[in-house]
C-alpha cells in the first residue's frame, strides 16, 4: 500500500494510461477511428477521384441532380416514410409491451417469447410475403377481395403499403425499447389513478402512456431513422415497381441499376441521405441524452399486474393482431407462396415442393449460406463487444459520457445502404486492404456499423440499471478493475450482451441494404440472391419464396437454439 | 490502525460551476475508536468517506492510514490498494451472488489464504448470527439480513479500517435499534477503527466514542456525544443535537471570575434579562443564548421554595404537546417563546406560568 506516484511526471501517466480500467474507452475510441476513415473515404472517394474515366462531383452535376424536382419527390418518400412508419411502430410498441406486462391477460409468457419472432423475418422475406398478401394483382388477399365484393382491399405497392409494412415490422425493437420503461413504471401511479376512479383505459391514456412517452419518442425516433434508412421495403414495394422511390433504392439503381455505375450521382444523393438522417438523429440525441443521466436504483421492487377480468379477451386479440400483423400475415403469405405451382394459382390449393427443388439446384447455394451464417456470426460477436464497451465509456467515466453516447448515436446518420458504398470506397482506397474486396470481411464491417446503434442502447439500457456502488464495493473488497468487470459487470449484462449479440447476428442474416453494394461473386449472402433472382425474374417469386423461408428457418433456429439452451434466456434478460 | 483527515477539500465540478461538498475537514480516527460523522443531509459526510476510501479524486489536504499517506490531491492509492471495508448505504450486495459468494468474493480479491476462506466464511456468517443464510440470494434476504451481510462481507478480509454510510437509514425504527446494539457488539468483537456516518444524532449518541458535526461541508464541532450536547459551540450544533431555545442576545455585564454574562434578549416588544454562562470570552461579541427545554423549570416545580430573582419570567403555555415518555410545551414570555420539556403533563395551555433558568444552564455560544 504505498502511494502511487503520480505528481504528473510522464512516466505515471503512461503508467495511468495503461491501467486496463481505460480499454472501455480505448476500444471506444478504436470504433470511432475506423468510423471517420469510412466516412472520410465515402467523401474523398465520390467528390474527389471518381472511378475510370468518370469524373467526381462537379458543380454542374451537383446543380442538375440537387435542383431536380425529381430529388424533392425522392427526398419527400423518403421522409414521410420515416414518420409514418415510426409513429406506427411507437404506439404499437407501447400498447403490446403494456398489455404483456402489466396487466394479467392469458398467454403472457407466450406473447412476450412470441414478439421477438418477427426478428426472425428478414426485411426482404417480410416483403415477399407482404406482397403474396396484398398485391393488387396476385396478393392472397386481395384476389379474394377482387373475386367477392369486386375491389381491392389495399395496394401494398404504395407509401402506405411501405409504411404499414415497416411499421407493424417494428412491433419487436418498439417492444424491447418500451419494455424496460414498463416494467419501471412505479405500480403505485397507476393505482392511485385507479383508486381516484380511473378505469383502466383511462389510466392507460392518462397515466401510462405519458409516462411511456419518452420510451415511445425513443422507438419513433429509432423506427423513423430506421425506416429513412431502410433499402428492402422501398425496393421491393415500390421501386420495383416503379413508382416510389427512396434515396436507399436511387442509389442502388444509379450504381448497380444503371449500364455504367454513376458513382458520382450516388455520391451526392449519399450527402442529401446523410444530412437528412442527420436531422434526424440530431433530434434524436438531443431528445434522449437526458434519460441517460438518471440512474434507476435495480432490485426487486415489487411489479403488480392489472386485472383485466372479461377485458382480458380485448388484450389477447389486440395482442394477437399486432402480432398477426408483425408476423403471421407476411408469413403466411410467403408460406403460401413458396408451395404454389405458379403465381397465381393460390386459391386452387394446389401445393408443390417444387419451387424447392429448383432452388436447392442452385449451384452457390451452399456457399452462399455458408457466407450468410459466418458473416452474421462475427458481426454479432463484434457488435456486442463494441457495444458493451461503448456503453461501459458512455456511463462509467463521468469525463467521456457525452463521447460514449455520441459514437454510439452517429452511426445512425447514415443510411446502411451509404455505409456499404463508404466502405466501398474505403476499400479501394486504403493501401493494401484492396484485397479484402469481396471478401466477407467488408461486409461485418458494414453489419456491425449498422448494428451498433440498437445494440449498444440494449447494453445501456441494461448497464444503466447496475448502480455504481456495486463496481465500487468491488474494488473496496479489493478486486482489481479487470476482475470487477468480469465478475461483476459482465454477469449483471449478460442479459443484454446476450441481446445484442443476437439482435447482430439475426440482423446480420436479414441485412441486405448494407451489404448490396458490396457483393461480389465470391461473398454472397442469401438475402441478396434472393434480391437477384427476384430482380432478374419477377415470375421467379415462388422459388424466391422458397428460398425466403429457408432464410427465415435459419435465422428462426438460431432464435430458438438461443431460447431452450437455457444460458441463452434472451428474453428472460430483460 | 489510526485514520487522519487534513484539510481535505471536495469540489464536484460541473458545466455550470462547482458544489463545494468538503471544504476543510480535518479529524483523526484512533485505532478501535468508532468515529461517528453526523450532520444533515447534503453536508458531506458521504464524501467524505467516500473519499477516505478512494472512490472520489480530492481537491485539497491529505488522508492518511495508519501512518502511510493514501491521498493527496495528485496521487491517490487505489480502492483496493486501501485496507479497508465500506459498508455502503445501499448495501451493494452483488444481486447474482449469493451472500457467501459475496463474501467470498471478497476474501479472494484479498488473497485470503485458499484453505481457510469456507471457515472464514462461516466465521463471519457465525458473527451476524446468519449462520443459516449464506446460501441465499440478497433478493431472498430481509433488509436487515442483507444489512448484515454487507457488514460480513466488509470485515470478513480482516481490514484495518471499517467505513459504513448510514447503514440503518434503510431499516425501520425497531429494527434499527436492534442493529445498532448488534452492530456495536459486533464491532467490539472485530475490534476495528471505525468511520460512521449517520444523520441521526441518537445513533451518534449511543454508539460513537468521538463525532464529528458537519454542516454544508465544514467541520462544525468535534468531541464525545455528551462534550457535544452539553457544550455546544454553535447555534446548529446546539439545535442539531437535541432540542434547543435559541435566542440571540446582547451583552450588557460580564462577571471574568464567575465566567457570567448578564444579557438582554429581545423578541417584537419584548425585552427579558438572562443570566448566562460562557466558556470562552470570543463568543461575547455576538452570542447566541442556548438553553435546552430539560432545564427550563416551570414555577410548579419549584414548589414556591427559593424563588428565583434572576432568570425567571412568566408567561402563557401556548402549546402542549404530549409525548408519552415526557411532555413538551411552548410557552410565551411576551413575544419571545420557551420550548420546555416536562416529565409529565403538568401545565395546561393557556395557564399562566413562571418559568426558571440556571444561569449555568443557559449558554452563550457564538452566533457564527
Ligand atoms: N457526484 C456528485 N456530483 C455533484 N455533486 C455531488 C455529487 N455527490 C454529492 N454531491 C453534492 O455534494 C454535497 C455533499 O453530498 P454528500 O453525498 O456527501 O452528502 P451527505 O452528507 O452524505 O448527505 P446524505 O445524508 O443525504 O447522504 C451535496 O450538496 C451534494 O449535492
Ligand atoms: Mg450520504
Amino acid at each position: 500500500m504505498s502511494l502511487e506516484r503520480d505528481e504528473r511526471t510522464v512516466r505515471s501517466r503512461a503508467v495511468e494510461l495503461a491501467n486496463p480500467r481505460w480499454i472501455p474507452l480505448y476500444v471506444t475510441l478504436l470504433f470511432l477511428g475506423i468510423f471517420l476513415a469510412t466516412v472520410v473515404a465515402l467523401f474523398a472517394g465520390s467528390t474527389i477521384f471518381g472511378v475510370g474515366n468518370q469524373e467526381g462531383i462537379t458543380l454542374e452535376l451537383a446543380r442538375e441532380v440537387l435542383l431536380s424536382w425529381e430529388l424533392a419527390r425522392i427526398v419527400f418518400d423518403t421522409v414521410a416514410i420515416g414518420v409514418g412508419a415510426g409513429a406506427i411502430s411507437a404506439f404499437i410498441g407501447a400498447v403490446y409491451a403494456w398489455l404483456v406486462i402489466r396487466t394479467d391477460m392469458p398467454f403472457k409468457r407466450a406473447f412476450r417469447v412470441m414478439v421477438i419472432l418477427p426478428l426472425s423475418m428478414p426485411f426482404i422475406v417480410k416483403g415477399i410475403g407482404w406482397i403474396s398478401v396484398l398485391s393488387p394483382q396476385i396478393g392472397i388477399v386481395n384476389v379474394f377481395f377482387k373475386n367477392t365484393f369486386g375491389f381491392v382491399l389495399f395496394d401494398i405497392y404504395s407509401l402506405w403499403g411501405i409504411i404499414m409494412a415497416i411499421g407493424f415490422g417494428g412491433l419487436p425493437l418498439a417492444f424491447l425499447i418500451t419494455e424496460p420503461a414498463v416494467r419501471s413504471i412505479d405500480p403505485s401511479l397507476e393505482e392511485g389513478s385507479r383508486i381516484a376512479g380511473r378505469g383502466l383505459l383511462g389510466t392507460f391514456f392518462r397515466v401510462t402512456l405519458p409516462l411511456l412517452f419518452p420510451a415511445m419518442f425513443s422507438t419513433f425516433m429509432l423506427v423513423l431513422i430506421f425506416a429513412l434508412g431502410n433499402f428492402d421495403y422501398p425496393f421491393l414495394l415500390g421501386s420495383a415497381q416503379g413508382g416510389i422511390d427512396t434515396l436507399a433504392t436511387e442509389i442502388f439503381q444509379v450504381v448497380r441499376g444503371s449500364p455504367v455505375p454513376k458513382y458520382n450521382v450516388a455520391g451526392l444523393y449519399s450527402i442529401v441521405y446523410v444530412l437528412i438522417a442527420f436531422v434526424a438523429i440530431t433530434v434524436y440525441w438531443v431528445t434522449t441524452r437526458k434519460t441517460h443521466k438518471y440512474q434507476t436504483v435495480s432490485g426487486g421492487s415489487r411489479q403488480t399486474v392489472h386485472q383485466l377480468g372479461k377485458w382480458k379477451y380485448l388484450a389477447v386479440a389486440i395482442c394477437l393482431f399486432l402480432w398477426g400483423m408483425s408476423f403471421i400475415a407476411p408469413f403466411a403469405g410467403m408460406l403460401f407462396m413458396s408451395l404454389t405451382p405458379r403465381i397465381g394459382a393460390l386459391f386452387s390449393l394446389e401445393f408443390t415442393l417444387a419451387n424447392y427443388a429448383q432452388l436447392f439446384s442452385i449451384p452457390t447455394l451452399r456457399s452462399v449460406v455458408v457466407n450468410t451464417v459466418a458473416a452474421g456470426f462475427v458481426a454479432g460477436l463484434l457488435t456486442a463487444l463494441f457495444a458493451t464497451f461503448i456503453a461501459y465509456t458512455s456511463l462509467k467515466y463521468d469525463r467521456f459520457t457525452g463521447l460514449g453516447d455520441y459514437v454510439s448515436t452517429i452511426p445512425l446518420g447514415f443510411p446502411p445502404i451509404v455505409y456499404g458504398l463508404a466502405i466501398f470506397w474505403l476499400v479501394l482506397m486504403l493501401p493494401g486492404v484492396s484485397t479484402l474486396y469481396g471478401t466477407l470481411a467488408p461486409l461485418v464491417l458494414a453489419l456491425v456499423f449498422t448494428r451498433l446503434p440498437h445494440g449498444t442502447r440494449m447494453v445501456t439500457s441494461n448497464l444503466i440499471q447496475i448502480s455504481d456502488e456495486l463496481e465500487e464495493a468491488s474494488s473496496i473488497s479489493g478486486a482489481s478493475w479487470s476482475t470487477t468487470f468480469r465478475k461483476v459487470i459482465v454477469p449483471l449484462i449478460r442479459g443484454g450482451v446476450t441481446n445484442t449479440f443476437l439482435y447482430s447476428f439475426i440482423g446480420s442474416m436479414r441485412e441486405l441494404g448494407a451489404v448490396v453494394l458490396l457483393i461480389t461473386a465470391g461473398n454472397n449472402v442469401l438475402t441478396n440472391l434472393l434480391l437477384q433472382m427476384y430482380n432478374q425474374d419477377a415470375g421467379a417469386l415462388p422459388v424466391v419464396a422458397a428460398g425466403s423461408m429457408m432464410l427465415f428457418l435459419m435465422v428462426l433456429s438460431i432464435v430458438l437454439v438461443y431460447e431452450f439452451a437455457g444460458a441463452g434466456k434472451y428474453t428472460a434478460g430483460a | 490502525m489510526t485514520v487522519t483527515v487534513e484539510n481535505l477539500t471536495k469540489i464536484y465540478r460541473s458545466d455550470g460551476g462547482g458544489v463545494v461538498a468538503v471544504d476543510d475537514v480535518s479529524f483523526e480516527a484512533d485505532q478501535g475508536e468508532l468515529f461517528t460523522l453526523l450532520g444533515p443531509s447534503g453536508c458531506g459526510k458521504t464524501t467524505t468517506l467516500r473519499s477516505i476510501a478512494g472512490l472520489e479524486r480530492i481537491d485539497e489536504g491529505t488522508i492518511t492510514i495508519d501512518g502511510e499517506t493514501v491521498a493527496t490531491p495528485g496521487a491517490s492509492v487505489k480502492p483496493e490498494n486501501r485496507d479497508i471495508g465500506l459498508v455502503f448505504q445501499s448495501y451493494a450486495l452483488w444481486p447474482h451472488m449469493t451472500a457467501r459468494e459475496n463474501i467470498l468474493y471478497a476474501l479472494k480479491a484479498r488473497d485470503w489464504p485458499k484453505d481457510d476462506r469456507d471457515s472464514r466464511i462461516e466465521e463471519v456468517l457465525d458473527l451476524i448470527s446468519l449462520p443459516e443464510m449464506g446460501d441465499r440470494y440478497p433478493s431472498e434476504l430481509s433488509g436487515g439480513q442483507q444489512q448484515r451481510i454487507a457488514f460480513a462481507r466488509a470485515v470478513a478480509y480482516e481490514p484495518s479500517v471499517l467505513l459504513m454510510d448510514e447503514p440503518l437509514s434503510n431499516l425501520d425504527f425497531k429494527q434499527r435499534r436492534r442493529m445498532r446494539r448488534l452492530l456495536l457488539e459486533m464491532l467490539d468483537e472485530v475490534g476495528i477503527t471505525t468511520i460512521y456516518v449517520t444523520h441521526d444524532q441518537e445513533e451518534a449518541f449511543e454508539i460513537s466514542d468521538e463525532t464529528l458535526v458537519l454542516n454544508q461541508g465544514e467541520e462544525a464541532q468535534q468531541g464525545t456525544p455528551q462534550q457535544l450536547y452539553e457544550h455546544p459551540q454553535t447555534p446548529f450544533v446546539a439545535s442539531f443535537l437535541g432540542e434547543a431555545n435559541l435566542f440571540p442576545a446582547s451583552v450588557d455585564a460580564v462577571d471574568r471570575a464567575d465566567r457570567r454574562a448578564r444579557c438582554t434578549v429581545s423578541e417584537g416588544s419584548t425585552r427579558i434579562e438572562m443570566e448566562c454562562t460562557y466558556r470562552d470570552e470570543s463568543v461575547l461579541s455576538n452570542p447566541t443564548v442556548v438553553i435546552r427545554p430539560e432545564d427550563i423549570y416551570p414555577e410548579a416545580r419549584t414548589d414556591g421554595a427559593a424563588v428565583r430573582e434572576t432568570n425567571r419570567w412568566s408567561g402563557t403555555v401556548d402549546h402542549r404537546f404530549y409525548r408519552g415518555s415526557f411532555t413538551q410545551n411552548l410557552v410565551d414570555v411576551g413575544d419571545i417563546q420557551f420550548k420546555i420539556k416536562t416529565d409529565k403533563p403538568v401545565l395546561d395551555e393557556g395557564e399562566d406560568v413562571a418559568i426558571a433558568v440556571d444561569p449555568g444552564d443557559a449558554l452563550l455560544v457564538s452566533s457564527g
